[in-house]
């Protein structure tokens, strides 16, 4: 009986533990260990942040749909991997001692660690700012965004800054996608003249969002992504401000270096803006007790898989085979890292440092669809193993697809959402050298109410899928 | 470039935004299609393996599976133990070349 553990329950690990539980779940052991009890649709959370979804709308209880799939569920902690030896220490909620878990397969699928510290002031927890990150902390944006449109009710301005909050952020879609809704909803409340809405990010243009920009041809002419968005944030009334890396944030200002290496400031009443993504904060452990650290993850604490790590950008640009393909570690081949947890091979776009030495770049995005087909990929792989000793998948990201809807509104009648869909979601300029390295039929932008038909349709069936329910499987990831 | 009233219109009118939702839905779906249909894949690893000290001639040879250090296998009639295995190139397609440092393994 093979023994596989899979560290969080997010899209990427909840999906590997949909496949494998569905697959194996009745002959073998197949254990989720998570934080939380509940699994939390993170692209909705920007509904969350301007109350215009309750909470609960965007979770359900994990321990039942493993039940029914045959999979353990414990509540608790990975404090250590112990690669050498099999197994890893877990601390469950509520109990003081900690439990070894052992494995012949793991999949650390932890997702990001958001890293508040890694700019000083930044976040909810002690800092100035609020942030749509994770459910609790969407809750209190809302909470505090409320608490300004009842001020701008008294006759207050306010102004909104809004994107990134550290030099090397990523995610910059969910922080527009906010933008956007905080736009839409003061112009609903009919609030809107009393704000002034600021976009502040680390892309080197608006509409990069770490993965380069996206071109597409439009009535005979290629129209850019960077075009595209400054024509939504002119129609929006909204100051654009890219390029800039912030560096710190006090009770009134956010303090930031461009790529220039000017430093300035901007003054706010309400800041959201997205942290720096690390790798999770789990001590890896050899045999002897040694620290494993530097022979499994990155210095940002992601893991090291099958990837080409150390290429210049201008030649990981012309290598699409360097990004990984089986997620899986090299120097501990039973160790897989779906979703945000592996160490991608460099930035997707192109990296800038300022004449200071300071590096403005927006890192690689694997969120959302990217982890839960990586996510279904390592489990599909996993299988293999388990059943016949091989693994028969593979998928870089520089021939996966990737849809990307960002709500502008919420609204089914009057809404609105910007559709992005890539192919490749990591630009292959050896197989489409003559389209900015991506197919230029199935790569698509465009704006208009069928987003927000499509947001919300997406939001529905991703649910479904993920509480395994009838017909899960044939909904796409 | 600014949004054109005509581009505003378009995008709030609805049988037009009905027809864009079923384009979307096909371009979605069709991309989905071809990620999904992932190709049989099996990595061939192509081993440089160089025993220091002349007492063995170098060899090359495919494998299906990488080594890794402490691993012992049998070249030329001789049992040896893999010390360190390097990446010597870029991994090209399903090829990756490795270099593979070993030992005699004593008395064998």
């Amino acid at each position: 009986m093979a023994k596989v553990v899979i560290i969080g329950a997010g899209f990427a690990g909840h999906t590997a533990a949909l496949y494998l539980g569905d697959a194996l779940g009745e002959d073998h052991e197949i254990t989720v260990v998570n934080k939380g009890t509940e699994f939390c649709y993170l692209p909705s959370l920007i509904w969350l942040g301007v109350g215009r979804m309750a909470p609960e709308k965007l979770v359900f209880p994990l321990a039942p749909v493993y039940e029914r799939f045959g999979v353990r569920f414990v509540q608790g902690q990975v404090t250590e991997i112990h690669p050498a030896d099999d197994y890893v220490v877990v601390r469950p909620v509520g109990e003081e001692a900690t439990r070894r878990l052992d494995y012949d397969h793991l999949i650390v699928a932890t997702g990001p660690h958001l890293d508040y510290a890694g700019t000083p002031g930044l976040g909810p927890d002690g800092g100035h700012t609020e942030s749509v990150c994770w459910i609790d902390h969407a809750t209190r944006c809302r909470d505090a965004y409320l608490e300004r449109v009842e001020r701008m009710e008294k006759g207050e301005r306010i102004r909104f800054v809004i994107g990134s909050g550290h030099p090397m952020a990523t995610c910059q879609g969910a922080a527009f996608e906010y933008l956007a809704n905080v736009h839409h909803d003061l112009l609903r409340r009919k609030l809107r003249d009393r704000a002034d809405l600021e976009w502040l990010s680390n892309e080197d243009a608006p509409g990069d969002f770490g993965v380069g920009g996206v071109q597409v041809k439009r009535r005979g002419r290629v129209v850019g992504s960077d075009t595209f968005m400054q024509a939504v944030f002119e129609d929006f009334g909204v100051t654009a401000r890219s390029g800039c890396g912030v560096l710190g944030v006090d009770e009134k200002r956010i303090h930031w270096e461009d790529l220039d290496g000017v430093e300035g400031d901007t003054r706010y009443d309400f800041a959201m803006l997205i942290p720096r993504f690390l790798g999770p904060r789990i001590r890896w452990v050899g045999k002897e007790g040694e620290d494993l650290a530097s022979r499994v993850v990155n210095p940002g604490g992601f893991v090291l898989v099958d990837a080409f790590y150390g290429l210049p950008y201008d030649r990981l640009v012309d290598t699409p085979e360097a990004w990984p393909a089986t997620y899986q570690s090299p120097n501990f081949r039973n160790v897989f890292a779906p979703g945000i947890a592996f160490a991608p091979p460099g930035p997707i776009s192109r990296p800038h440092v300022t004449p200071g030495g300071r590096q403005i770049t927006a890192t690689a995005p694997r969120t959302g669809m990217v982890s839960a087909t990586i996510g279904r990929l390592v489990a599909m792989n996993v299988i293999g193993l388990v059943r016949e000793g091989k693994m028969k998948h593979q998928a870089r990201m520089t021939e996966m697809f990737a849809a990307c809807v960002a709500s502008v509104s919420d609204s089914l009648w009057s809404g609105s959402a910007v559709s992005v869909v890539v192919m490749p979601v990591v630009p292959n300029h050896m197989r489409y050298p003559k389209s900015g390295g991506r197919d230029p039929l199935s790569t698509h932008l465009e704006s208009g109410l069928a987003g927000a038909w499509m947001k919300y349709t997406i939001h529905k069936t991703m649910l479904h899928k993920m509480k395994g329910r009838f017909g899960w499987k044939i909904i796409p990831e | 470039m600014t949004t054109t009233r005509g581009q505003r219109f378009l995008s709030a009118f609805k049988p037009y935004q009905l027809w864009r939702f079923l384009v979307m839905n096909v371009k979605i779906l069709r991309g989905v299609d071809r990620s999904k249909r992932l190709p049989a894949f099996r990595v061939k690893y192509k081993v440089s393996y160089v025993v220091p000290g002349g007492e063995m001639p170098s060899v090359i040879a495919n494998t299906s599976k990488p080594h890794q250090a402490g691993d012992v296998i049998r070249l030329l009639d001789r049992d040896v133990e893999v010390i360190e295995v390097r990446q010597m190139m870029r991994p090209r397609n399903q090829f990756t070349f490795l270099e593979a440092i070993c030992r005699p393994v004593e008395g064998k």
